[in-house]
This record gives structure tokens, C-alpha cells and sequence, in this order.
């Protein structure tokens, strides 16, 4: 009866791990390590007008990496309490289990990866994803655009020229511009590199050069706004020389 | 098989898979719980409002070109006014120690209303309302994540904005809004 007893109690055990090792294996999530506030490197055109309604430029997109927490390349713009951002971002892409809003599952991509994300005035962070960028275009320039070209309070944003890929409904139709390099680990690659900067202004479609770069913001103790020229400008980790 | 030997091997099984499971639950719970970073994929410094410039009360009165209005309210008075922010050329924030943040600045909106009942249809967090008697939008800061939770509205040619922390609740803000007056 023991011995029956126990030989039982161990056909049950191997029972039940067969059991757990045929499961479906849990969704893998974002590190700990990786919940750092970011750090940015921003820079914008001149004077802080408020009357900006789009920006484009020659963006540089990485090629394949793995080590990276959330690295990411950004045309932004902010009004208040709100922005509209459109990025590619290597590394994890948060979603509702780590607390984010990009998808219901956490995701890694090594190749850099296209979101839309935005916040209207006192409201909500929200975000789509547009894919991983093709392998071709790995570790090149691309022309990314985002703009409210008839002040709408509907942002859309492109790959090139029209169509748009998506649009994003806020409740402002200008603010200011932005480059965003952003990271969230200190070992993240902080690179970004954002060519042929052009703006718009509002109530006119025409774009127009970058004439004023300025730096708008810098909390990242190794990467650094690096003016190339006036509309020209990257990330690196040499001493700045963006000046307002 | 006797009744005896059977009952063995039933409760032999079931001891078994409750020490494995119990086991998985245990190894299971010890890795951290992960978290999206605070503010992620967001073009502005932390702490710094409207990715703005610090100001003095004394220079957003010069450069704006409208009368500002001021809170009197426990969660947002002049003496708990942190920092003035220049938002831009034609709007600015008043930051007080609470979290709450008031924006004022030049509507460029042609039908806020319109945008008002746009934003509650699109998203959960928005609502339309009527504070100080003007249609205004109310976010309800525990209905979305990132929500800073508000009462955006507009009074003559200016768009008022009062923001909170995320944690403020909509009817605190909404009180902040009616205690708006020309008096600092």
C-alpha cells in the first residue's frame, strides 16, 4: 500500500511536469534593466514660434542589433501638454504588459521598427506599429515625414513622398518641432543622425529649410547634438556644438 | 484493482502535482516584473514642461498678448507656484508644486468644440462638458495610461489648459478651472 502509494505519487509528479513542459512557453518580456526613465538628445529650428505644422527629413535607420534596450530615431512635434511623434525604435516595443500601449504583447525587434505615437492634450499615450523596415533598407537614409499640411488637428505621417502611411487625431494643429534621439539604458547605442531638416509653417504647405539649428534638450551624459550644418544635424558621443 | 490500491494511486497523483505546481508558482513568481520605462518614446526632457524654457511670471505678462487668468484653488495658488514656462511665442505654463500644470496660450483651434466631441468620440479618456459655462474637454486621468487627466477649454481668443498629474482627480481639476479669475 506505501509502496503503491508512493510509486503513484511520483507517476503523478512526472504527470503533471510532462504537463508544464508541453505548455506553450510564456511571451518573453522586457528586462528589468530597460525600465530607466530616457534620456534624450532634441533639437529643433530657431525661435520656439509655436506656428509649426510639419517636418521631414533624410533619416538614418541602423542596421540589425540586439543589444539594445529601446534605441530610438524621432520626427516629433510638441504643443503643451501634447506631441505627435513618428520614429522607428530598436529594441523593445511596450506593450499593455509592461504597463506600455504598443499592442497587448511585448515585442523585441533587432531591425529598427516603425511606430506612430501620440498624446493629445491631457490624454492618453496611444501607439500603431508600422512594421519592421524592410532588410534593403537596413543601415540607410530614408525620407520620413510628419505634418498637419491643412490644420486639421489630424497629423499624417510618410515614408517619401504621398500616400501617407497613417495619421494620428490630436486636438492641436501646430506646435514646435523636434529630432528626438532617445535611449533607455545607458549601454544603448545612442546614435541618430537627421539630414535635409525642413519645416512648415503654419497656414502655408511650403517647406522650408532648416536656417537656425538649435539644441532643445539634453539629459544623456554620453550622446550629444552635433550641428553638420544648419540642417544638418546627429547624435554622437563627441562634445556638442549645437549653440542657440 | 483493489479499492484500497486505487484510492493510493489517486491521492499519490494528486500529492504529486500539487508539489509540482506549487513548485512552477514559486520559481515561476521570482523573476522581476518588467515595466515600460516612464515616459517612453517622448520628445521632451523630464521635468521640463512643454519642452519649454524657464520664465518669470514678470516676462510671460510682457510678451503674451492676452490677460492671464490664475487659480485659486488648495491644489493650485500663488503661493504654490513652482515655475513659469515659455511654451512658445504665443503660449506659456504656470507650474505649481502640486503637478498641476495651467497652459495659456493663443487658440488656434476655428471650432474647439468640434475638436471636443472628435477627441471623446476617439478616445475613452475624453468627455464633453461645460465649465464656467463654456463647452470644455474633461480627461478622466484613470481611464488611459500616460493620461495627465484635464479641462481644456476656450475663453475668448485664449486656450486654457489645466493639466494634472495623473493622479489629481477630473473633479479637483475641474474646480481648479472655475476658480480661474483675473485676480494673481
Amino acid at each position: 500500500m506505501k509502496r503503491a502509494a508512493i510509486s503513484s505519487g511520483l507517476l503523478g509528479v512526472l504527470f503533471v511536469l510532462s504537463l508544464v513542459a508541453l505548455a506553450p512557453p510564456a511571451a518573453a518580456a522586457p528586462p528589468v534593466t530597460c525600465n530607466v526613465t530616457r534620456r534624450n538628445v532634441l533639437a529643433t529650428q530657431g525661435t520656439q514660434s509655436g506656428n509649426h505644422q510639419g517636418l521631414r527629413s533624410t533619416v538614418w535607420h541602423a542596421g540589425s542589433s540586439s543589444s539594445n534596450c529601446a534605441r530610438v530615431s524621432a520626427l516629433s512635434v510638441v504643443n503643451g501638454n501634447g506631441f505627435v511623434e513618428w520614429l522607428w525604435v530598436q529594441g523593445w516595443i511596450f506593450g499593455e504588459d509592461a504597463d506600455g500601449v504598443c499592442g497587448t504583447t511585448s515585442q523585441y525587434s533587432s531591425k529598427p521598427y516603425r511606430l506612430a505615437f501620440w498624446v493629445p492634450t491631457t490624454g492618453g499615450s496611444h501607439c500603431r506599429k508600422e512594421g519592421a523596415i524592410p532588410d534593403s533598407d537596413l543601415s540607410s537614409f530614408i525620407n520620413l515625414r510628419l505634418q498637419d499640411g491643412n490644420q486639421d488637428t489630424v497629423w499624417s505621417y510618410y515614408i517619401g513622398d504621398p500616400p501617407s502611411v497613417g495619421s494620428m487625431e490630436v486636438d492641436f494643429n501646430r506646435g514646435n518641432v523636434r529630432t528626438n534621439g532617445e535611449r533607455h539604458n545607458l549601454n544603448d547605442f545612442g546614435f541618430a543622425h537627421f539630414k535635409a531638416l525642413q519645416w512648415m509653417v503654419s497656414g502655408n504647405t511650403t517647406w522650408f529649410d532648416f536656417t537656425d539649428l538649435d539644441p532643445a534638450g539634453d539629459n544623456d551624459p554620453d550622446w550629444n547634438c552635433i550641428m553638420v550644418s544648419q540642417k544638418n544635424q546627429k547624435v554622437d558621443n563627441i562634445a556638442t556644438s549645437c549653440v542657440n | 484493482m483493489s479499492k484500497l490500491r486505487l484510492r493510493g494511486i489517486v491521492s499519490g497523483t494528486v500529492f504529486g502535482g500539487i508539489v509540482v505546481l506549487g513548485a512552477v508558482a514559486i520559481l515561476g513568481n521570482k523573476t522581476d516584473v518588467p515595466r515600460a520605462p516612464a515616459g517612453v518614446y517622448d520628445p521632451r526632457i523630464p521635468g521640463v514642461v512643454c519642452g519649454g524654457t524657464p520664465w518669470t511670471l514678470q516676462e510671460a505678462t510682457r510678451a503674451m498678448p492676452f490677460n492671464f487668468l490664475y487659480p485659486h484653488h488648495a491644489f493650485a495658488d500663488a503661493p504654490e507656484l513652482k515655475q513659469v514656462w515659455r511654451c512658445s511665442d504665443i503660449d506659456f505654463a504656470l507650474e505649481y508644486s502640486s503637478g498641476v500644470v495651467i497652459y495659456q496660450g493663443v487658440n488656434t483651434l476655428p471650432d474647439p468644440e468640434a475638436v471636443w466631441r472628435r477627441m471623446a468620440e476617439l478616445y475613452p479618456e475624453f468627455s464633453v462638458g461645460t465649465v464656467r459655462g463654456i463647452s470644455a474637454k474633461l480627461s478622466d486621468p484613470s481611464k488611459a495610461v500616460g493620461a495627465s487627466g484635464g479641462v481644456d477649454f476656450v475663453e475668448g481668443n485664449v486656450r486654457i489648459t489645466v493639466a494634472g498629474d495623473g493622479k489629481i482627480p477630473l473633479s479637483a481639476l475641474v474646480e481648479i478651472a472655475e476658480s480661474l479669475s483675473a485676480k494673481a
